[in-house]
């Protein structure tokens, strides 16, 4: 079928207003009475700090120094990624509703549920920059880096959740396998050790290794967060095998299939979308 | 008059139908690479039809003739599977009672939000908000969330959205049934004006009295084919005198 429009409000930029409405809406409505708004979503990660600096650092004896910084600076990412990922998942059946009466581009559903979260995450950075002027931090163009790690990121979670959300249109399944997954998801990353750890342990096989350093691209970043932030980019100390830009280029690699991937699945179902929803 | 605002060629649409949905872990067991069991339907088929600008069309037939498939393939919101459509211009409309509006958002912000799916930039939003909330007769309750209005309020909000941005083909899915007296005419009256600034309406009811008093040309569907299409007294004769006939009267 062709379908011409022949007079349409010009521009594809034009659906940028639709992803900050949206995005305006999910703010809106999920802080609407709440007295301490976004102060909740600072409150989770804290809290799962201080039990997991309690339980790794001072009961198992993790010798990861300044346990709870390092952990803190790849655990507000963590969140944007699984929070991006369990939202994006139900992003269009939630919003069937709108599905079925306007025909706009629908990938706006999903690109405005991930930019929902990354203010959080934007927010949760302000606050640790405020916690850095209390300790012996120094700001540096090293900080920077979260730049290119952040679009890598936020490529990789797109993709993910294209395909996560139109098999949600399908199977009520995915959204149950994604809270499971992305539990699994947290301990497959550094985040509660180091790749150092991983790397020097004697009972995880060469074969594991060389699989955990290619096979997750959320590791590199993890780490990059880390070292960019806390460590000046000293990327030399983080005991990989091999330069930490090779890493990041196969994360990078990586985000790059994952996002053609779930494009093309996209496409491919977009427009069935009002008729299963 | 120039081309016509939609033209449709052989447009056909054809919906797979789910007949049972088996609970997710049995169907794990049973094989996931079997297909959920489907039945084809063709809701239009080989519907051509021409809708010039300025034009009213009323759309009728029993429920489930393709009425509402063909309003909203005609929006852009489900693709035909086979056949041409041409829309030269904006396709907009109202479907369903105040559906799409956000319960917990303002109506001010609803609005904004319906604009901006429909490709409207703020700007253009702000200019024709005081249209908006005017037509819509809320007052005040515009800025209080849509969750606390009655169905009447939502649904004169949802019109009022629709139909203030003048698209070049205006659609509405029989939503005014529901409406009082009141803003019915009020509506009806607003489409009249639209349709004579040049906009086509199709309007699907099941009221004729609505369809003869906006509608000088009549469609007819019947399991997704067009019947007959003509003036509205004709079409509209011969359509109530078949359901006398089937009603056995």
């Amino acid at each position: 079928m062709t379908a011409t429009l022949a007079k349409a409000p010009s521009s594809p930029l034009r659906w940028t207003w639709a992803v900050l409405q949206l995005v305006r809406r999910d703010l809106k409505v999920r802080y609407k009475n709440s007295a301490l708004g976004f102060f909740w979503s600072f409150l989770n990660p804290m809290m799962q700090i201080v039990i997991l600096t309690i339980v790794f650092r001072h009961i198992m004896g993790s010798r990861i120094q300044n346990f709870s910084m390092e952990l803190l600076t790849c655990l507000l990412p963590w969140m944007f990624f699984a929070q991006s990922l369990n939202d994006g998942a139900v992003c269009v059946a939630k919003d069937h509703l709108l599905v079925k009466k306007y025909p706009f581009p629908r990938i706006i559903l999903p690109i405005s549920s991930i930019c929902s979260n990354l203010i959080h995450l934007v927010l949760g950075f302000v606050v640790l920059l405020t916690i850095f002027l209390l300790l012996p931090v120094s700001f540096n163009i090293y900080f920077l880096w979260v730049i290119p790690l952040l679009v890598i990121q936020f490529c990789l979670t797109l993709g993910l959740v294209l395909v996560a959300a139109t098999l949600q249109m399908y199977y009520e399944d995915i959204r149950f396998l994604l809270a499971s997954v992305t539990q699994v998801l947290f301990y497959l990353c550094p985040m509660v050790y180091t790749v150092q750890d991983v790397m020097e342990s004697t009972r995880v096989l060469p074969i594991w290794k060389q699989l955990y350093l290619v096979a997750n691209p959320l590791t590199p970043l993890f780490v990059g967060y880390r070292t960019a932030l806390l460590h000046g980019a000293e990327w030399h100390l983080l005991g990989l095998p091999g330069s930490y830009y090779s890493y990041l280029a196969i994360s990078a690699g990586w985000a790059v299939v994952v996002l053609a991937v779930g494009l093309l699945v996209w496409r491919r179902y977009e427009w069935h979308f009002p008729e299963v929803v | 008059m120039g081309a016509p605002v939609v033209e449709t060629r052989g447009l056909g649409k054809e919906f797979r139908v789910r007949h049972e949905r088996l609970p997710s872990v049995k169907r794990l067991f049973t094989g996931l690479l079997r297909r959920f069991p489907t039945e084809r339907l063709w809701a239009l088929q080989d519907v051509s039809i021409a809708i010039a600008a300025g034009e009213a069309v009323g759309v009728i037939g029993h429920n489930g003739s393709g009425k509402s498939t063909l309003l909203r393939v005609i929006a852009g919101i489900i693709r035909a599977t086979r056949g041409e459509l041409i829309v030269r211009g904006r396709a907009g409309g109202l479907f369903e009672l105040a559906a799409g509006l956000n319960p917990e958002l303002s109506g001010r912000d609803n609005i904004f939000l319906s604009g901006a799916l429909m490709g409207y930039p703020p700007a253009t939003v702000r200019r024709y908000l005081d249209a908006i909330i005017d037509f819509s007769e809320l007052g005040q309750f515009v800025d209080v969330p849509v969750k606390t209005y009655s169905s009447g309020m939502g649904l004169r909000l949802g019109f009022a959205i629709a139909i203030t941005f003048e698209p070049e083909v205006l659609l509405v899915d029989e939503v005014l049934a529901v409406a009082d007296e009141h803003f019915q005419r009020k509506a009806y009256r607003a489409l009249r004006r639209v349709q004579q600034r040049g906009s086509a309406v199709v309007m699907v009811s099941h009221e004729m009295k609505a369809i003869r008093e906006l509608c000088p040309r009549v469609l007819w569907l019947e399991q997704g084919r067009v019947v007959a299409d003509g003036p509205a007294e004709e079409v509209i004769a011969r359509y109530l005198e078949r359901v006398g006939a089937e009603n056995g009267a």
